[in-house]
Order: C-alpha cells, then structure tokens, then sequence
C-alpha cells in the first residue's frame, strides 16, 4: 500500500467519531435509495406479478387508463362482459373490482372484489389451503402471507371499510389480490354498483390471444388490453409516479453525500491546515494536496456505500420481521446505482475542500494553529 | 552559476504585509549572503523579520520588493509552481514545533517525504530512510508514531525528514526552540555534523546566542534589517 493511501486510511481514522458519523451519513445516503426504492420497486413488481400469476391472458383496462389500474375505482360497466364473451376466441371473462389502497390492520392492502365463479376459469384458480371458498356476502378469503402475517385463522372477524366480514377460508399466496371478497359486496360499499376496475380474459388457445387483443382494440375503442405475459413490464413502464420517486430519492442520497462528505472534508481540511502547510512548505505540489484529500474522501465514501450494503440487508430484514406481507426488492442494478451517486456525491464534495487546502498560503498555515 | 557564488542571496529585500488597511513591514531591504556549506545562524529580537527571511529564502513566500537568489534562481519572479519544485529538489525544512504527520509513524512521515521528492528530480532511494533515521540516533524508534517519542526525538525526526532528499540547504526556524538544554545541545551537534561531513549549508533562526555560536557565522538582525554579518566572510565548501 503507498503511503499516500496509508496517510489518507490513517487521517480518516484518527478521528473516529467524525469518520464514523460521516460513514453512517453516506450509508445512510444508500440505505435511503436501495430500502425505500426497493421497497417501492418490491410492492410494485410483486403486485404486478401477483396479476401475471392469475394466468388469464389479456388484462382489459378502461379507456384513458394506463398500467396502474389499481388506483382507479370501477369503471367499466359489468355488462360489458356479455360483449366481451360474444368475440372470437374468448374462453371465459371475469370482472375484478379493487379498492385503492385500504387500510386493515394496520396494513395498506388492495381488496379484490372477484366473481366466485367466473375468476377461477380465467386462470389457474384458488387453491385454498384450509376452509373453503367465500359464498355469502360479508364473507372474505385471504391468503397465507396475510393469514400468517397477521396471526388470523377461518373463523375470525375482520374489519374491511368499515364492515365486519368473515373469514371463511385462506388460499395459498402467490397470485391475485390478499383480501378477495364478492364483488357485489365491495360495489355496494364503493356505491360502485355493476362496475368493475378491469376484466381478466382468458382465450380458447395460446395462438388466439394476439388476434382477441386486435378484436378487443377494435370493437372496444379506448379501451386498454394489456397481455398478462407483459404486464409487468407495461407496468412498471406506466409507473411515472414511481420513476419520479426513485429520482426524488436518488437525488436525496447525493445530496446527503455531497453534503456530508463536504462538511467532513471541509473540516478535517481546517483541523489539518498546519499539517498540509507542512507538506506544501517539504514540496507537495497543489495535485498532491488534492489527491490526499479525495482519496481520503474515497476511503469514506468506500466505507460508507459497503456500510450501508450491509445495513439496506439488515434493515429489509427487520422491516419483512416486522411487516411479513412487504416486499422489498434489492437488486445489483439498484445497489451498484446508489453506491455509484454516492461516490460521485462524495468526490463532488471533497472538491472545494481540495481544492481549497491546496491554495492554502504555506506561510500562513506555518503560523496556524 | 559557478561554485563559488553564493546558494542563497538576498538583494534589497523588502517584505510589507497588509494587515486590514494598514501595512506593517517585516523586512525593509535585506542584503544578505550564504556561500555553499556555510552554517549561517540568524539572531534578533522576536518580530525583526527573521522567520520571514527564512520563508523569502526557502520560497514559501513572495518579496515584496528585492530579489532572493536561491542556487542562482531568482525567487523573487518565480511561478508557485517553480517554487514549489526548487524548494522540493533544494531545500530541507526545520521546524520549531516539529509538525509531523501524528497519524503515521516516524517512517510513514518519511515515506511521505520521499514520496513527494521522488515526484521530482530527485529519486530517493528506500534505503536512505533508514539510512537517515540511523544518521539522526532513531534507528530503532521508526515504528514508532511521533507522540511515542520524546520532543528531541520527534525534532529528530523533522530534521531526518528535511534530510532524506539530501537537499543542498536545510532552513531551520528555532529548532531548539521547544528543547531542553540537553535535546538542544543534541541537535545542535547533530546539525554541526551534517554541516561539517555532508558539506549541506545550513539557516538558523534562533534567539539563544550559544545556539548560534555553533554557526560560522551569525546574521543580526533589528527591526527589519540586517545590523551585522549579512555578507558571507569566509569560504566554507573550499
């Protein structure tokens, strides 16, 4: 190792509890991008899995709609599907109604409101697991991460928009929505009568699916069908919201760096004003001065970005320990994407204070003290 | 340049600071000279201008007026840069507080050192650390980090630091000034050494006059002028 890195490795720890703070402020930076986003990107990506995972094969939106559908309350009229059924090469059709987010038992859940009949012939079913599919009004079925997530057994009541439901049976997770209940049930209480947010369509064969999607655009102008085979990516395509999210904490955690690093490097460039003084006044020339100082930066933004690697792990774990039924996602792309701002946050920030230390006046940091 | 012409010469040399708006002068038209090998110390009262001599000469600052020559270059029109490289090839710093680097130990200080002179035209071998460090008594102390050592060894160090590069001149600003009597007369017989079997010109400042007396010769100064001994009056690398 030179002894330029040792004397950079060494200035950083010879005051621990500043190189500390600053290492947990860039971690922090990181953690910002990869828990959150991931946590967003999670939600989103598992959401849009879970409506792949159904198995029909085109999802059709109402008109103006884009991907996001589950911020809609129902709109397309129910009666659309007699129509739907009457094309060539529709197997069956069934409405799905969903709320925006609702919150039950402390959890923010998308309720699905499904045809008990028709939503198992538009894919691979229910596979319930134990009790039994719901078959009255205020009756409700979950799935196994909600069931286990929040301790509730059939049985049980449950508190939906104010209503009092019963759970008469738990499926096995992986697709569609974790709280199905009747979609009449749930028109009533949206006042969304003989509405739905979008219909699953299944066709008679693999190869009838493009040419329904054609017949679909055509007969019913304005109206959305997305193939379930690319919904995710359709998804995550129409997800401004979520794209501006990303940015916006994307652009926090370069900014926390930047600053950090600025304030670290700037002070530690005002408590070492002799030391570089003396280096000037042995012959260290302005790009030796900068390079100590930004590889010192780079030590502490290294060891900040492998910190908060580290800590985005430990705290998904923590919160999935806390919230079963969350998903966060961290993927190499977002990992190597947040250590990466980071890094140039904290070189930016160490710029002025380089910068600075190498025009200091030698005589005048001969006599500082 | 020939070699008989003084390594450091100063001409009219005239040093005014500014402070706020006023403009206090350090040094009102200094005229000194320092042959090759000579151990020059630089006595006076506190405030005479003598640290600012020795900045002027070793090209940590500009003059305001006059010239300052140092191996015949003139400092005084010379580019940060072009100051920077002379006194990184030409000079050795001394200082009185030592200013060592107290995250690394007393070699790392000198790796440093050497890194920086071997940037440029100087290459310094690995080999003239410890050389060094044997020269100034602090072989065995080289691990150690510069708040383990005692204040005559950690001088010790700043002076084996100012060496490595064998540089022709050491500029020393009150190296005892912080020193017991007995670091002190340590280093000054250590610097008597250097001067007398590596031949390297050295500037003191000091204000003890025993101290100075180890020199050949002694600059007086007063109130920013040189008031006795500012011409060179003996030849000692001849």
């Amino acid at each position: 190792m030179g002894v330029i890195t040792r004397l950079a490795a060494s200035n950083l720890f010879y005051r621990k509890t500043k190189a500390t703070v600053s290492i947990l402020a860039v971690a922090l930076g990181i953690i910002l991008v990869t828990v959150l986003v991931g946590l967003a990107d999670g939600t989103i990506n598992e959401h849009s899995k879970r409506i792949e995972r159904i198995g029909a094969d085109i999802i059709l939106q109402p008109p103006g709609s884009s991907a996001l559908f589950a911020f809609n309350s129902g709109v397309i009229p129910i009666k659309l599907k007699e129509k739907i059924l009457q094309f060539p090469g529709v197997r069956s059709v069934s409405p799905v109604l969903m709320t925006a987010g609702t919150k039950v038992k402390d959890s923010i859940v998308l309720l699905w409101g499904i045809d008990a009949d028709t939503y198992p012939q538009v894919g691979a079913g229910i596979k319930i697991v134990e009790g039994r599919m719901f078959s009255a009004p205020y009756e409700v079925v979950m799935d196994t991460v909600w069931a286990s997530s929040k301790q509730q057994e059939v049985g049980d009541s449950l508190m939906l928009m104010n209503q009092e439901f019963k759970i008469v049976g738990i499926r096995q997770a992986g697709d569609g929505g974790r709280l199905l209940l009747p979609i009449g049930t749930l028109q009533e209480i949206m006042s969304a009568e003989g509405k739905a947010s979008f219909f699953l369509i299944s066709a008679i064969s693999a190869s009838a699916v493009e040419p329904l999607a054609a017949v679909l655009r055509k007969e019913l102008p304005g109206y959305n069908p997305i193939f379930s085979s690319t919904y995710s990516q359709a998804f995550r395509e129409n997800a401004i919201a979520f794209k501006q999210f990303v940015r916006v904490v994307t652009a926090l955690a370069i900014i926390v760096s930047f600053l950090v690093i600025l304030l670290a490097m700037y002070t530690s460039v005002v408590e070492r004003t002799k030391e570089i003084g003396i280096l000037k006044a042995i012959g260290a020339s302005r790009l030796f001065i900068v390079g100590a100082i930004l590889l010192e930066s780079v030590f502490l933004c290294l060891i900040g970005i492998a910190s908060g690697y580290g800590l985005s792990f430990l705290t998904k774990a923590w919160l999935l320990h806390l919230y079963p039924s969350l998903t966060v996602d961290i993927s190499w792309h977002r990992l190597w994407t947040a250590g990466a701002w980071a890094m140039a946050g904290g070189i930016v920030g160490s710029l002025y204070p380089a910068y600075r230390a190498s025009r200091l006046d030698p005589v005048e940091t001969l006599v500082f003290e | 340049m020939s070699a008989g012409d003084p390594i450091l010469q100063t001409i009219d040399l005239v040093k005014v600071y500014r402070s706020g708006k006023v403009d206090v002068p350090a040094l009102l038209g200094v005229d000194i000279a320092i042959e090759r090998g000579e151990f020059v110390a630089i006595m006076g009262p506190s405030g005479c201008g003598k640290s600012t001599l020795l900045h002027l000469l070793g090209g940590l600052d500009r003059p305001t007026s006059g010239r300052v020559l140092l191996d015949g270059v003139d400092l005084s029109i010379s580019s940060d840069g072009q100051r920077t490289r002379l006194r990184r090839d030409l000079v050795g710093f001394v200082f009185q507080r030592f200013n060592l680097l107290p995250t690394l130990t007393v070699l790392g200080n000198l790796e440093v050192a050497r890194a920086i002179h071997s940037n440029g035209r100087k290459i310094v071998p690995a080999q003239q650390l410890t050389d060094t460090l044997e020269l100034v008594g602090l072989g065995s102390k080289m691990h150690r980090r510069p708040m383990e050592l005692s204040l005559g060894e950690q001088q010790r160090v700043a002076i084996a630091r100012a060496l490595i590069h064998k540089p022709s001149i050491v500029l020393a600003d009150e190296p005892t000034g912080n020193l017991d009597s007995v670091n002190s007369d340590n280093i000054l017989r250590l610097l008597q050494d250097l001067n007398g079997n590596l031949k390297q010109t050295i500037v003191m400042i000091t204000h003890n006059p025993e101290a100075a007396a180890t020199g050949h010769r002694t600059i007086e100064m007063r109130d920013g002028k040189v008031v006795r001994g500012g011409a060179a009056s003996r030849h000692p690398a001849e």
